[in-house]
């Protein structure tokens, strides 16, 4: 095999001295990257974005698009309370609890939704019977585009808190059911013979071979679930709900404050990105075995 | 619909290349899978005579027939014209008018759908590619993309309708911020994993750096964009019908607005039918394109 | 410039820094000449600085000390003068094998005609006419690296570097790549560096061996036997002597890493 040394001499490569030759950066390059000079590129990248944003909004009506420093002021202002709010919609509250509200529909959800789903992928990986019973309804579940179903939520549920979170357990269910299913019946393949020609009992099986085989997979189909489950959950607010960041954008968008919706949005987007590192973090932990 | 593909097209939008190794589990029974949904029809049924009726002497939980009586109902959404007269002007609801209905708004949907894909997947991969031109670059981008990934895009519909009114043009344009957030993360990150090797190689050999992009590291990274490509077709069905539930006159997302509101729960479940149908058509077209383009994978 | 050499190191020096901080002299202070047309295998434990040299011959890499020349002319990044054969499977897997083998001559705007000559021809060499419609994945192991090698040399470089070409492949393959490999090389009679940790492969080969041991020349020797070298030409007793000796550097290279 090829010896570390070198090997590492071919991702290093430097662009060379000529501009004209320079490489396209691919590959595993950022091996010797330090974590700094990382973390400096993603504060210089979030520089870049809220400058482009501050330069579209020299040129534009403050309603319509608001300045970066008017987003922070509306952020900074509405974060506990917003009148406006507790005037129209009859509530308390500001961007703080809206984001709050959100961010647990959004981790109960997935956590309802993939558990279910876990359990399911698994199912109708070692079971043909289930196969056979569940794949139909699954297919259109997860076909379906998942926000016709809310209309359907509203109407049997009214405004109940399982209507919010409702595309939410739906598309976690469906993503973490099929990547499970798939992780399932590839482990079924490499190692399940090698492990009963060891000896190994179906309960040992289970939990020492399938178990271990089986959770990355479904870890990263929780991190696509989660991504997209703080759209299905703002959006089914807006659409049937009476509180949360939805509910918050469909007021303000009443008022025309487009810096609330904008502080607000931005504010859900950093709870979410925090929340990917968490589960992310959390699935490194789990699968901590492997290379 | 065969047994393999139902399990396996979930996978495919997630998972990428995955391997194909749910032809090797035991095959399903056809008489098993289509008394398996025989069953499911019948408690569909059980369930809606259980349900009973809301408000507007609609079943709570429609059943079939309750879904082709609300067929005439898209005569309702054809705008008038091509001599047959909008039925909210005193026209009446006539074959043609409930085909033309129809035909208008799904292709509206249809066609909103196309075109955001196209501009937010080009753009998507577009910039990528752009970006990927620097290492430091890169590394500065990944953390907005990745951050714009991770935004409640669907429901950003008020602030297109606010930033660009609710036209034509901001339907489309949401469609396609939706399709170009969900891509570019994934494709940056595509891009990044193409092994070093294949670029030495190319440039070796005396390919320009366009040419060493447009030839090696594009075609490289398109089997890991797949998954990225078919979760924003995917995607895009549920912004374009928010975006039409928020702001259109017409289309399929405006149908379920309208449904909604006056209850008809029969019209709503035959729209949702209709885009499982349209949804299914469009991921089945998505992938066998992708298919063909990465024909060459091992 | 004719006389220049081929390939010309004066002092060249890499190190790395490994995660740990810990600097790593890969290539340390090594001078060498190769001439036009000669074929210089390069020997050595792994982890002790053959892919690294030929990683700043091919343009890859920069030397952190020293002084690199091809041709008479510094080598300030990759130059298809200089073709390189990678250990990895480097075929472009989403291009036909016909295609693979033009693909340099396409980016060094060879005209179509003449293209599609040349790609025949060594489609004829590497025994696969029948395979130009063919896409790689559908090769074996040893017939990808056929159509690699012929991609490279279809681009006709007057330097070929090979780092561990063959590596993974039977007995059996390998002797006949070795065949292809000469076969080509005797038509353009390119400079070769040829990096392998196979000391029979290099006795095969080569014309001068270049033992490498912790990035130092550690011992050089040529090799003046006729080719194509039979398996009773190598087991001579000149022969047997001489492998002895590269293995025992090797080995006392081994031991002290």
């Amino acid at each position: 095999m090829a010896d570390p040394v070198s090997s590492s001499a071919t991702t290093l490569a430097r662009p060379a001295r000529r501009p004209a030759t320079r490489r396209p950066a691919t590959g595993a390059s950022y091996r010797l990257r330090s974590w700094a000079v990382t973390t400096l590129l993603a504060l210089v990248g979030v520089g870049v974005v809220v400058g482009i944003w501050w330069l579209i909004a020299l040129g534009s009506d403050p309603v319509r698009i608001p300045s970066p420093q008017i987003v922070l002021q509306a952020l900074i202002d509405d974060w506990n309370e917003i009148p406006a709010l507790s005037f129209i919609a009859f509530q308390s509250g500001g961007i703080k609890q809206a984001v709050g509200y959100t961010a647990m529909n959004v981790v109960v959800g997935v956590g309802i939704g993939a558990s279910i789903g876990f359990v399911v992928g698994a199912l109708l990986g070692r079971s043909r019977l289930a196969r056979e019973t569940l794949s139909p309804a699954l297919f259109v579940m997860s076909t379906v585009p998942v926000l016709i179903l809310a209309p359907f939520l509203t109407i049997w549920f009214g405004t109940a808190r399982i209507v919010q979170a409702g595309l939410v357990i739906v598309f976690a269910l469906v993503t973490v059911a099929a990547v499970t299913q798939q992780a399932t019946l590839d482990v079924g393949e490499r190692y399940t013979n090698y492990a009963a020609s060891l000896g190994a009992r179906r309960s040992l099986l289970l939990r020492a071979v399938i178990l271990p085989a089986i959770v990355p997979a479904a870890i990263g189909g929780i991190r696509v679930a989660a991504a997209a489950g703080w759209s299905f959950a703002t959006v089914s607010e807006l659409l049937g709900g009476n509180q949360g960041v939805g509910k918050l954008i469909q007021t303000m968008q009443g008022l025309s404050a487009t810096a609330d919706i904008m502080a607000a949005v931005i504010a859900l987007g950093i709870v979410a990105v925090l929340v990917d590192a968490v589960i992310r973090l959390v699935g490194t932990w789990v699968v901590r075995w492997q290379e | 619909m065969s047994a393999a593909s139902v399990s396996r097209a979930p996978m495919r939008r997630l998972g990428g290349g995955g391997s194909a190794s749910a032809t090797t589990a035991k095959a399903m029974r056809p008489w098993v899978v289509v008394a398996s949904v025989g069953v499911m029809l019948i408690l569909w049924h059980v369930v809606s005579a259980i349900a009973g009726e809301n408000k507007s002497n609609e079943a709570m939980v429609p059943t079939i027939v309750d879904i082709a009586n609300a067929v005439p109902r898209f005569a309702d959404y054809w705008r008038g014209g091509l001599g047959v007269e909008a039925t909210k002007v005193g026209g009446d609801v006539t074959a043609q008018g409930v085909i033309l209905g129809f035909l208008y708004n799904v292709g509206l949907s249809g066609y909103r759908l196309l075109v955001g894909l196209l501009l937010g997947i080009g753009a998507g991969i577009g910039l990528a590619v752009c970006v990927s031109w620097s290492r430091v670059l890169r590394d500065i981008f990944t953390l907005p993309g990745h951050f714009a990934r991770m935004l409640p895009l669907l429901a950003m519909v008020p602030l297109f309708g606010l930033w660009f009114g609710n036209t034509e043009h901001g339907s489309i344009l949401f469609v396609a911020f939706t399709a170009f957030a969900l891509v570019f993360a994934i494709a940056l990150n595509a891009i990044g994993n193409v092994a070093s090797y294949y670029a030495q190689f190319a440039q070796s050999l005396g390919a320009s750096p366009v040419r060493t992009y447009v030839e090696v590291i594009l075609p490289a990274a398109l089997p890991q964009l797949r998954a990225g490509v078919l979760l924003s077709v995917g995607f895009g069905w549920s912004a374009v019908i928010a975006s039409e539930y928020l702001g259109q006159e017409y289309g399929l997302g405006k149908i379920v607005q309208s449904a909604e509101f006056f209850g008809r729960t029969n019209l709503l479940a035959l729209v949702a039918f209709i885009t499982l149908i349209l949804a299914a058509a469009s991921l089945w077209a998505a992938s066998r394109a992708l298919d063909w383009a990465t024909r060459w994978a091992e | 410039m004719e006389t220049a050499p081929a390939i010309e190191l004066r002092g060249v020096t890499k190190t790395f820094q490994l995660e740990s901080g810990e600097e790593v002299v890969a290539v340390n202070d090594v001078t060498l000449t190769v001439p036009q047309g000669e074929f210089v295998c390069v020997l050595g434990p792994s982890g002790h600085g053959k892919s690294t040299m030929l990683n700043m011959i091919a343009g890859f890499a920069e030397p952190t000390a020293g002084e690199l020349h091809s041709a008479g002319a510094p080598i300030d990044g990759p130059d298809p003068r200089r073709g390189v054969v990678f250990q990895r499977d480097t075929l472009f897997l989403w291009k036909r094998v016909a295609d693979n083998i033009a693909f340099g001559l396409r980016a060094r705007g060879v005209p179509k005609a003449e293209r599609d000559e040349i790609v025949e021809r060594y489609l004829r060499i590497i025994g696969l006419e029948n395979y130009g419609r063919a896409w790689p994945r559908q090769l074996s192991g040893g017939m990808r690296r056929r159509v690699a090698i012929a991609a490279v040399f279809a681009n006709e470089p007057e330097v070929l570097l090979m780092d561990e070409p063959f590596v993974g492949l039977d007995y059996a393959r390998r002797a006949t790549l070795h065949e292809v490999l000469l076969e080509l090389w005797e038509r353009s009679r390119p400079t070769v560096f040829f990096v392998t940790h196979d000391v029979d492969e290099a006795l095969a080969l080569a014309d001068r061996i270049l033992v490498v041991v912790r990035g130092q020349i550690a011992m050089e020797e040529r090799i003046e036997i006729a080719r194509p070298r039979s398996v009773g030409d190598l087991a001579t007793d000149e022969a047997t002597e001489l492998r002895t000796r590269i293995l025992e550097h090797l080995e006392l290279g081994a031991r002290s890493a």
